[in-house]
């Protein structure tokens, strides 16, 4: 029990200490090897009792590792030792070590890094997950995970990315890389590409106590505040989004007393917030308010207010999967002619996108081809390693089969 | 950190532009060249001519072998560089940014490896 214990604390807290440390020293690898020696050192002293206030222990002895290193490499340590810490309370530590995590989650996003190094890095470092438990998660074996999170660390120590929140005028930017980092990493739990239901769970918990953060740090960026509705928004439908059989349930199918609707409410309200600052409403706030309208009743929802919200998220992303899925609203608006063009323009771009044709086999079923239906449903099927899409497609297909009733989602 | 900033663009598009427009990208190259000056963190920077005049040159088993034209074919050629004092990569990105060519082609920036540290 009492091993249970030290271990969640340590888990709690690696994250932040390991920022501070990497701040300190400047250098990841050596941050991590301090980290360790930290980490024994509590091991060896919690045996008998653990300390009261845990984070501030931990925090003072990195600090002293750290010092010790630096000295060791004659680096200059006296502006650490001037800082004083014996009269932060804990209240004030906390704050200054999730500014240091701040700053460890813009190294991370730093939009110089691949992406999926982004989020491979955000998991590894910020988020404190092993090695194992990061290829786990993004479904990457262990040594070409090894080998991307190696590349990306001597990125950062070669390039010259700062150790720092960064300055206003490259806020912007970076900040979008945040949040889009943050996103992918929620959407790697939403769609549940990573295995178990429960690491899935525990993705999206995760990515949103980070934007939480971020959205504490800039409550006056609509994009923050979009990105951290959304979520709350996405996530407070996630149980009524899978059956107890895995399979996974169309958005306007689903039973809404699974939804978490204080969960969902709260994501509206913040979305009226991020809306009430009037910055030109970029892609997340979009993408809230069209979660939002999705949310209302299902005979009231307002497809062509959906439709215009789409039409901007294109013009702003170009994206193909924004264009598909904005195909499911022109479809819900009989607008068939215009869903037949888009469908053809996105065939070639989305030949290896199974949700394609799960929008296209329910254009064909509205026209009444039911052959097709049951063509584009297998091409979905064979695209996808997802179990949960897997069953769902399936039951699609039988019911192609029986009474010829195809359900996009 | 000193950093290289590689211009690559496409050099027939250049070549195709009225006089006039040719002239008025010499003066913003000129401007970013001035503005770098005087912050202080201009170290070098210059166009190279054309990429027809390249010549590319390998030694194999003691003799030196050169082709005509570049080290490889592609859309866009490098046409000139900079290589500037910054204290960070989001510097640099900065600086790229404002760099005429990164509308039109695209700047690649690799931090100079210092020998002597």
């Amino acid at each position: 029990m009492h091993k249970r214990i030290i271990e969640q604390i340590l888990q709690q807290y690696s994250g932040r200490i390991r920022a501070y440390l990497i701040r300190l020293v400047s250098n990841i690898d050596d941050a991590e090897d301090l980290l360790q020696e930290v980490k024994i050192k509590a091991w060896y002293h919690w045996q008998s009792e653990i300390p009261a206030a845990p984070q501030a222990w931990l925090y003072k002895v990195a600090r002293n590792k750290a010092i010790d290193f630096l000295r060791q490499c004659r680096q200059p340590v006296e502006y650490i030792e001037e800082q004083q810490f014996s009269d932060i309370d804990d209240e004030q530590l906390s704050s200054l070590l999730d500014d240091e995590l701040l700053k460890l989650i813009f190294i991370c996003c730093h939009p110089s890094l691949d992406p999926a190094a982004q989020v491979a890095l955000t998991l590894r470092l910020v988020l404190n997950f092993s090695l194992e438990q990061t290829a786990r998660a993004l479904l990457v074996k262990p040594k070409a995970m090894e080998q991307r999170l190696l590349r990306a660390r001597q990125k950062i120590s070669q390039a010259g990315i700062a150790y720092s929140i960064p300055h206003d005028k490259h806020l912007y930017q970076r900040l979008n890389s945040v949040l889009t980092c943050l996103y992918l990493l929620f959407n790697e739990g939403y769609v549940a590409t990573a295995q178990s239901e429960l690491m899935s769970r525990e993705l999206c918990k995760l990515a949103m106590s980070l934007t939480e953060l971020i959205a504490n740090h800039y409550a006056n960026n609509a994009e923050v505040l979009g990105l951290w509705s959304l979520m709350l928004i996405l996530d407070g439908r996630a149980q009524a989004r899978v059956k107890l059989d895995g399979a996974i349930v169309p958005l306007y199918e689903q039973q809404r007393s699974l939804w978490v609707l204080e969960q969902i409410q709260a994501g509206q309200t913040i979305l009226d917030s991020s809306l009430a600052l009037k910055q030109c409403p970029g892609p997340f706030q979009l993408q809230a308010a069209i979660a939002s309208l999705q949310c209302d009743n299902q005979s009231g929802i307002h497809w062509p207010e959906i439709l215009m919200l789409y039409d901007k998220l294109w013009q702003l992303s170009k994206s193909h999967v924004v264009a598909v899925n904005r195909v499911v609203v022109l479809i819900k608006l009989n607008a068939f002619n215009a869903a037949k063009r888009e469908l053809e323009q996105l065939v070639e771009p989305l030949k290896h996108y199974h949700p394609f044709y799960l929008v296209r086999a329910e254009y064909y079923h509205q026209l009444g081809d039911k052959s097709r239906v049951g063509d584009d449903l297998q091409l979905a099927y064979q695209l996808t390693q997802n179990q949960s899409e897997r069953e769902f497609i399936q039951q699609l297909l039988l019911r192609n089969d029986e009474q010829f009733s195809g359900r996009c989602h | 950190m000193k950093y290289m900033f590689l211009i690559y663009e496409n050099e027939a598009k250049f070549a195709s532009l009225p006089e006039h427009e040719q002239h008025a990208l010499f003066g913003e190259y000129m401007g970013f060249t001035e503005e770098m000056q005087a912050k202080g963190v201009l170290i070098a920077g210059d166009p190279l001519k054309e990429v027809a005049t390249a010549t590319t040159v390998r030694v194999k088993d003691g003799q030196m072998l050169s082709t005509d034209g570049p080290f490889a074919e592609t859309r866009e050629q490098l046409g000139g560089y900079y290589i500037l004092e910054c204290q960070n990569l989001d510097e640099a990105m900065s600086y790229a940014a404002q760099i005429p060519a990164a509308k039109t082609g695209s700047i690649e920036i690799r931090p100079i490896l210092d020998v002597d540290a």
